[in-house]
């Protein structure tokens, strides 16, 4: 009887569709929002991703994002290099400032100078050797930057992606592109530059504190969290894990702006629109078949496969329009994802929720279609 | 076959109670072709659904086949309304989603036969009402004879003892009433099913074994 529940299900063409529409509206509404806010959110720590050799990051103990530049003293490099556990400890200075493109046009940028001598805390992915750094007034541009807020403009008027060679002026000093990198983009949006700490202190002079961060390997076989505590004891800095400083960024940018609450304002809009339509049009499907079922529960039917049925048709409309709406968001999230700075990240957590989220939908559907069958009575056939 | 005896029934509306059958007795041989008929509001439709089962009386006994339909637990009238009776009604009731075939098939489906065979079945019952070739259409798309036929053969494709019929005629004019039931007339001969035929028709009564004639929740008349 399943497949006759089906088929009546799929014959009421105009009800299946707008049943199936309305799941699938909202599965992309709850799946497409939260991978878009979760993308967003992700962006917040892509420095710290990108930069994938420490296991500890150090910095001043009031920094709450990575791109706060709250600067630290040398001295505190020393001090963490002689404790115990640690392979490595290496500088990292970032400072937002102003570049002066080819053709004059300026932009603000976040700098990053690395340790001049390891070359530690550098992107992974460069298109020229990373020694390339080494020349003389070297930077290394972040590849997508290039082509679109750093594009130079020629003589003549016209804009061209930054090329290797290009000079441009950081603080009147001269900025020599001898590379690209390829860089998750952050949270704010300001192009990356990458060049030796030694040269990014010209390019924007550090006061007192000459270090942002002072990125750590501990030494296999030593406890993350006991080498954690003894860099915070001799420093009195914060020192936190590469996880614990993502979950900071996160946790910043998500109780100082609004933006999960805006996107969870639009994941309910979404599930109570589909909740109302499927609800509603799966009600009406029902009643109107109601008549027919009558007719199968006097021929004999049980009570029982009626809702088994009922049930079949409301998991029907669920999994399609669950599976058409999550279609529709992974073929967003691959399209955006290549061609646009739009944040998408699509997690096994949010298809999870947002088949909860339908799941919900069709449960209260069939709950509200088997209330009517299980009043039914096989006499009413005989009313006309 | 069915056997009524002192059969009562009545129905509660609002705070007041409704008494729609009162000491009914009826007596239908196995292979009769009977019909009832009588003002509206008399009983006969309460009566039929008693008759099929799917109402138990308040009073009196009523037996189909020996069964008791007073006593017969739920699981076992379910199984024997599935497997012994066919209905035919005064709208059809062909669910307009599915096919002819599909919709002949539903009593064979109910009764757990496997599909391919339901619908070997069901094209052969459809031959015997003369819709061969109309096996895929959707019932909207055929005129009211040839739906009324369609639901005569979901109402025989199980091959049951019983076939309660429920105004046959009335959603039919004259001609295509007399050719259904002179269609059910000879499955009833030729089947040796017993069929019970609620009508207000008077034209389709020549048909008839026996007139049972209701008023006010009684048998006033039983002629042959």
């Amino acid at each position: 009887m399943f497949l006759t529940a089906l088929q009546m299900l799929f014959g009421d063409k105009i009800k299946y569709i707008t049943m199936v529409s309305a799941v699938c509206f909202s599965t992309i509404i709850m799946t497409q929002q939260p991978s878009i806010l979760s993308g967003l959110l992700s962006r917040t720590y892509s420095f710290v991703k990108d930069t994938g050799a420490p296991n500890i990051w150090v910095m001043d103990p009031g920094v709450n994002f990575v791109e706060e530049n709250k600067h630290i003293r040398t001295i505190n490099l020393n001090k963490i290099k002689g404790l115990e556990g640690i392979e490595w400890a290496v500088p990292m200075y970032k400072s937002m400032t102003i570049a002066k493109l080819p053709g004059g046009k300026t932009v603000g940028v976040d700098l990053t100078g690395i340790d001049d001598f390891t070359l530690i805390g550098a992107p992974s992915s460069t298109t020229s050797p990373l020694s390339n750094l080494k020349k003389t007034d070297a930077i290394f541009v972040e590849i997508s930057a290039s082509k679109k807020r750093l594009r130079a403009q020629n003589g003549d008027g016209g804009e061209r992606a930054l090329k290797i060679g290009d000079v441009l002026e950081i603080n009147d000093k001269r900025a020599v592109v001898e590379g690209f990198f390829k860089g998750t983009p952050n949270f704010i949006l300001q192009p990356q530059i990458f060049t030796l700490s030694s040269r990014a202190h010209t390019y924007a002079p550090p006061k007192r504190k000459g270090i942002t961060y002072i990125l750590v390997k501990t030494k296999p076989n030593y406890n993350e969290d006991s080498v954690i505590q003894s860099i915070k004891k001799k420093t009195e800095l914060s020192a936190l894990s590469t996880e614990d400083f993502k979950k900071l960024n996160v946790t910043y940018w998500k109780d100082n702006t609004g933006i999960p609450i805006n996107f969870g304002i639009s994941v309910i809009l979404g599930f109570l629109v589909g909740f109302a339509v499927v609800a509603q049009t799966f009600y009406n499907f029902i009643h109107e078949n109601e008549k027919y079922f009558s007719v199968l529960l006097a021929m004999g039917l049980r009570t029982k496969t009626l809702i088994k049925m009922v049930i079949t048709q409301a998991l029907t409309v669920g999994l399609i329009g669950y599976g058409l709406g999550v279609g529709v968001t992974v073929i967003f999230g691959l399209l955006m994802m290549n061609n646009t700075v739009l944040a998408f990240k699509f997690t096994p957590f949010i298809l999870i929720c947002s088949l909860f989220g339908v799941l919900t939908i069709i449960s209260a559907a069939a709950f509200l279609g088997i209330r009517r069958i299980i009043n039914l009575e096989p006499s009413t056939v005989f009313r006309s | 076959m069915i056997h009524c005896q002192s059969v009562s029934k009545s129905f509660q509306s609002g705070d007041s109670k409704i008494q729609v059958l009162h000491d009914v007795n009826l007596t239908v041989d196995t292979g009769e072709f009977i019909m009832i008929m009588g003002p509206s509001g008399c009983g006969k439709t309460t009566l039929l659904s008693i008759l099929a089962g799917i109402l138990k009386p308040d009073d009196g006994i009523c037996t189909i086949n020996n069964i008791s339909i007073n006593t017969i637990g739920i699981e076992k009238l379910l199984e024997f309304r599935a497997k012994n009776v066919g209905f035919i009604f005064q709208s059809f009731n062909l669910i307009p989603a599915l096919t002819v075939i599909q919709n002949i098939c539903l009593p064979l489906l109910v009764n757990n036969q496997e599909r391919q065979i339901a619908l070997t079945q069901a094209k052969h019952i459809l031959e015997m009402v003369g819709l061969q070739g109309k096996e895929e259409v959707f019932p909207q798309s055929l005129s009211g004879g040839q739906q009324q036929r369609v639901a005569v053969a979901r109402a025989l494709v199980h091959k049951p003892k019983l076939l309660i019929c429920d105004e046959p005629t009335s959603a039919l004019d004259h001609k295509m009433g007399n050719t259904i039931v002179s269609l059910l007339k000879e499955l009833n001969q030729s089947l040796g099913m017993t069929c019970v035929i609620v009508t207000h028709d008077q034209r389709i009564t020549p048909f008839a074994d026996r007139i049972i004639l209701m008023d006010d929740g009684k048998i006033i008349e039983n002629k042959t």
